[in-house]
């Protein structure tokens, strides 16, 4: 059988620099989907912090720079759901003044996906999940807010999903906002935890790499017994990894 | 506390040591998110009825002069007067001259975000005249020279015990010699006194949620009766209005009303939705004599002119800092300004200037729930983007954390180089935390490690494994 | 004033021009004219049975309370009945109204019912509504010369008697109720009432009669003139 899906995936700098095992994890579903993933050398960073942060310019150039290393595939996939909503979303709107790239974003906005909404949405591809274990899902509220990512992964990862109350209420991560708001972003963060912990599941799976270790690392501050997985690893299989902040065994 | 927007975050960090605010937070919290949810579930059409009333807002500040025009005429035809206000102090001065031209002593208030803005208070009692604030909420806060804390409810920050205490203090010379504890009481102690100030008051004022430009009518929205109650006794009802809170006609009025009180704390209706047309006509059983608006500018002129316009939609129903985490951790209080939350985030940098303001659209993480709640569809996040920006091109941020920016922009903008430096500093890290897997502090780092655990990263980054080919792809 | 006036009216429009649009005299009057209806949500375009159910379940949701009697002569009685099963003691202050001053109210002269203008300690205020919206469980009161606006506050009970011919589907409805009444002119005051008076100011709790009356009783006429 021929796969008919040529896919660059958007690795996302933290996932690039700090998780890559849920990048391996995304390249495995992909493949198992039936797709030939690419990995473009010339990706960074999307330029979401400099937006973000107001800094049109430079968030400008990292977006030319992101556009130019993916318009030629058919599709991208993003492990983020903030990466994915930057380009959908944000390119247009950041670059609909620029004559040459005005159009190449736009296409690329058409061709962007979250991994889990790709690989449910578009490759219709469910992943025999193997285990038990409770597991509580964490909403991004980029995903959810700006690319609708509620139901796929939940989709996916089936019965082992117990709800936590308020699940749609931001972490608290926010980018710079949990370093130069960091009183704010930490009682946000206990919330979160606390409603997480409610639900009696340990595991934690998100789609967002971010607020995955925000929280992690105000757990394991807190000495909570929840383990934070990027949701690619569990769907991958991948249950050799240690956890977001946890011990190597 | 500090009352300036650049003191945010200190006044965040100790509004959550707060046990009574975080109290009183938790309970306001929990109160509005039940109570918008059963509202809208009542009424299919809220998202169609929030489309029509941004168009509506919309369709108005595109033409507001005529529309200014048409409702001033329509003021003078039902005998009433307009003065018109560049800013703060214009309208605190023409409210002063109005009062004195009938020897008031007493200005009971109805609650207007609009009289706070300008400071209309202070200003009063530095003449000589009493303002007495009606609401319960802000008369609550008169009593403890507190600012309001939020748009609708403006006492939210207080318990119930603090309130006790408040009036127990207050009213004793009074003659409420004891101190109340349940709720019940407290209003009725509220009640009566207040009864008597509505009756002896020489002049009102109010607020308007709109200003209709058909019939020259102004609207309030309240709960208690205590609008209806400050307009209808004494001799003069002054309205304190800004330009943008037009609305063409009785039509475009219900739709808004329909989304007002739903978006605002999930009822049906307010309880008094009261429309005020010019003074009592003759023979008229009971109203008062004359009937003043005071339109303020105050910055919104220029707002339309720019990319901050879609912030002149806003109704003031407060959803956007009812759903709001930020606001929900911090209080009304930390953000140091008239407005607080999302709206106030946005409103503030544009009413006292980015250099001062700066502060408040950055203390958002852009979760979009304040957007996704609006009932006249502003777009928050994006206008605080854009606040960000201002500020950013004007170097009004620290000058550390643009360094830190320019440094990564300019290396991410090399992928050569970034993922050389991303592995090596990455197979750094996760060699000094020693399978530990986090770092309980790191250097440049304290705003994290300060409050939480940094995760290790896991080695070489992916990008620099992926070239060297360690996983095999087909 | 007058050069305050220019002054904003200047900028509104230096702001337009740049943002490349100006106003326009022919749209706001073709708006203003037009008086079009926006959305009206379905459940405001009740009518028959429905809508006398709509309302009365929407009235008694804002903790009101209502009740039907057959004729104008009915109302004293109600009243009456109203008072003396809620401990509620008069004087009962009537407004002027010609439709009140039919009634048989020395029937319940016990209570003291009188027109005039409302007192501070008037125990209970007696208005004929314009009109009532079932969409909210709303009823319309304007002020004239038998309406005093004070007696829909001032009194700590409430009685509003309708017409049962008044009740209307929606808030669009009511405006066509009020534009008839005034011959084109507005009241000095509407007041769409819709419940007792309330405040969840103390602790975010609700607690009845905060400065308007704390009971409001609606009775609706079902044969009048």
């Amino acid at each position: 059988m021929t796969t008919s899906h040529t896919v660059a995936l958007f690795v996302t700098c933290l996932v690039d620099l700090f998780r890559p095992s849920a990048a391996f994890a995304a390249v495995k579903l992909l493949q198992d989907a039936g797709c030939t993933v690419s990995v473009p050398q010339a990706q960074t960073c999307c330029g979401q912090p400099a937006y973000n942060s107001g800094d049109k310019k430079n968030a400008s150039a990292l977006a030319a720079q992101t556009i130019r290393s993916l318009m030629d595939y058919d599709y991208v996939v993003v492990p983020g759901g903030s990466c994915a909503a930057m380009i959908k979303h944000h390119y247009p709107e950041l670059l609909a003044g620029d004559a040459a790239l005005a159009g190449a974003a736009r296409a690329l906005a058409g061709k962007t996906h979250e991994l889990t909404q790709f690989l449910h949405e578009v490759m219709h591809y469910k992943p025999a999940v193997s285990g038990g274990e409770k597991i509580t899902y964490l909403d991004s509220c980029s995903g959810l807010r700006e690319l609708t990512i509620k139901d796929q992964p939940r989709a996916m990862l089936g019965s082992r999903i117990v709800e936590n109350q308020d699940s749609e209420t931001c972490c608290g991560f926010g980018g710079t906002f949990c370093v130069k708001y960091t009183s704010v972003s930490t009682a946000m963060a206990d919330k979160k935890l606390d409603r997480l912990a409610a639900t009696g599941a340990v595991l934690v799976a998100g789609g967002d790499l971010g607020c995955l270790m925000h929280l992690a690392g105000r757990a394991a501050r807190r000495d909570m017994k929840l383990q934070f997985r990027h949701v690619a690893e569990i769907l991958a299989g991948d249950d050799q990894t240690p956890a977001i902040a946890a011990e190597e065994k | 506390m500090q009352r300036h927007p650049a003191a945010f975050n200190a006044n965040a960090a100790e509004a959550l040591l707060d046990a009574d605010l975080q109290a009183a937070l938790g309970a306001a919290e929990a109160g509005f998110g039940v109570k918008r949810r059963k509202a809208i579930q009542g009424l299919p059409e809220f998202e169609a009825l929030c489309d029509q009333a941004a168009a509506i807002k919309d369709h108005v500040l595109d033409h507001l002069d005529v529309y200014l025009q048409r409702f001033e005429a329509q003021v003078f035809a039902a005998g009433g007067m307009v003065h018109w206000c560049e800013d703060a102090q214009q309208a605190r001065e023409v409210i002063l001259k109005i009062c004195r031209s009938v020897n008031a002593k007493t200005v009971t208030k109805g609650k207007s975000m609009v009289a706070e803005e300008v400071g209309l208070n202070p200003f009063l009692e530095a003449h000589n005249i009493r303002p007495i604030e009606t609401d319960l909420g802000e008369y609550i806060i008169q009593l403890a020279e507190e600012p309001p804390s939020h748009i609708i409810g403006p006492a939210l920050h207080k318990t119930k015990d603090q309130v006790s205490d408040l009036f127990h203090a207050h009213h004793a010379p009074l003659g409420f010699t004891e101190r109340q504890s349940s709720g019940e009481a407290l209003v009725g102690e509220a009640r009566a006194i207040l009864r008597q100030k509505y009756l002896v008051a020489d002049v009102g004022v109010t607020g308007a949620n709109f200003l209709i430009a058909e019939t020259g009518s102004t609207v309030i929205v309240t709960n208690e009766g205590n609008g209806d109650m400050t307009q209808i006794f004494p001799r003069v009802h002054i309205v304190i209005a800004s330009i943008e809170k037009i609305v063409p006609t009785l039509e475009d009025a219900a739709t808004l009303l329909r989304v007002l009180a739903r978006s605002a704390t999930g009822q049906e209706m307010s309880v008094y939705t009261t429309f005020s047309t010019g003074p009592k006509r003759r023979g008229d059983a009971d109203g008062p004599e004359q009937f003043h608006v005071v339109l303020l500018d105050n910055g919104r002129s220029a707002m339309l002119g720019g990319a901050q316009r879609d912030m002149l939609r806003c109704i003031r129903c407060g959803a956007c800092m009812n759903n709001c985490p930020v606001y929900m951790a911090a209080g009304g209080h930390a953000y140091g300004a008239t407005y607080m939350g999302p709206m106030g985030a946005v409103l503030t940098p544009n009413l006292e200037g980015v250099k001062r303001a700066q502060a408040l659209p950055f203390a958002s993480t852009f979760c979009g729930k304040c957007e996704t709640v609006c009932p006249v569809r502003i777009p928050l996040p994006k206008l605080m983007r854009e606040l960000r920006s201002a500020a950013h091109m004007a170097r009004l941020t620290p000058a550390r954390e643009r360094l830190w920016l320019a440094l990564w922009s300019w290396v991410a903008q090399r992928p050569e180089l970034y993922h050389r430096l991303g592995g090596a500093g990455m197979r750094i890290l996760a060699m000094l935390a020693r399978g530990k897997g986090r770092f309980g502090w790191l250097p440049l780092a304290g705003g994290w490690t300060g409050t939480r655990d940094f995760p290790a990263p896991q080695g070489e980054n992916f990008m620099a494994q992926w070239a060297r080919g360690e996983k095999d792809t087909p | 004033m007058s050069q305050q006036r220019m002054a904003i009216m200047d900028k509104i429009r230096a702001s337009h021009r740049a943002r490349g649009i100006g106003s326009s005299q022919q749209a706001v009057d073709a708006r203003l004219n037009a008086r079009a209806q926006n959305l009206v949500p379905a459940r405001g375009r009740l009518t028959g049975d429905a809508l006398r159910a709509r309302l009365e379940q929407f009235a008694v949701k804002s903790q009101a309370s209502i009740v039907s009697v057959a004729a104008p002569r009915d109302v004293p009685q109600a009243i009456g009945a109203y008072l003396t099963a809620h401990h509620l003691p008069g004087p009962v202050r009537l407004c002027g109204d010609g439709f009140l001053a039919a009634m048989p109210w020395d029937l319940i002269a016990r209570f003291n019912p009188a027109t005039g203008a409302v007192q501070e300690t008037d125990g209970v205020g007696v208005s004929v509504a314009l009109c009532a919206i079932g969409e909210t469980g709303t009823l319309m009161l304007i002020s004239g010369p038998n309406a005093a606006s004070g007696l829909n506050f001032l009194p700590p009970a409430h009685i509003i008697v309708l017409r049962a011919g008044d009740i209307v589907g929606a808030l669009e409805d009511g405006w066509a109720c009020l534009r008839q009444a005034g011959n084109g002119q507005m009241p000095r005051t509407v007041n769409l009432i819709t419940g007792p008076s309330r405040t969840a100011d103390i602790a975010q709790t609700m607690y009845m009669g905060a400065h308007g009356p704390k009971h409001l009783h609606v009775i609706i006429v079902d044969n009048h003139a």
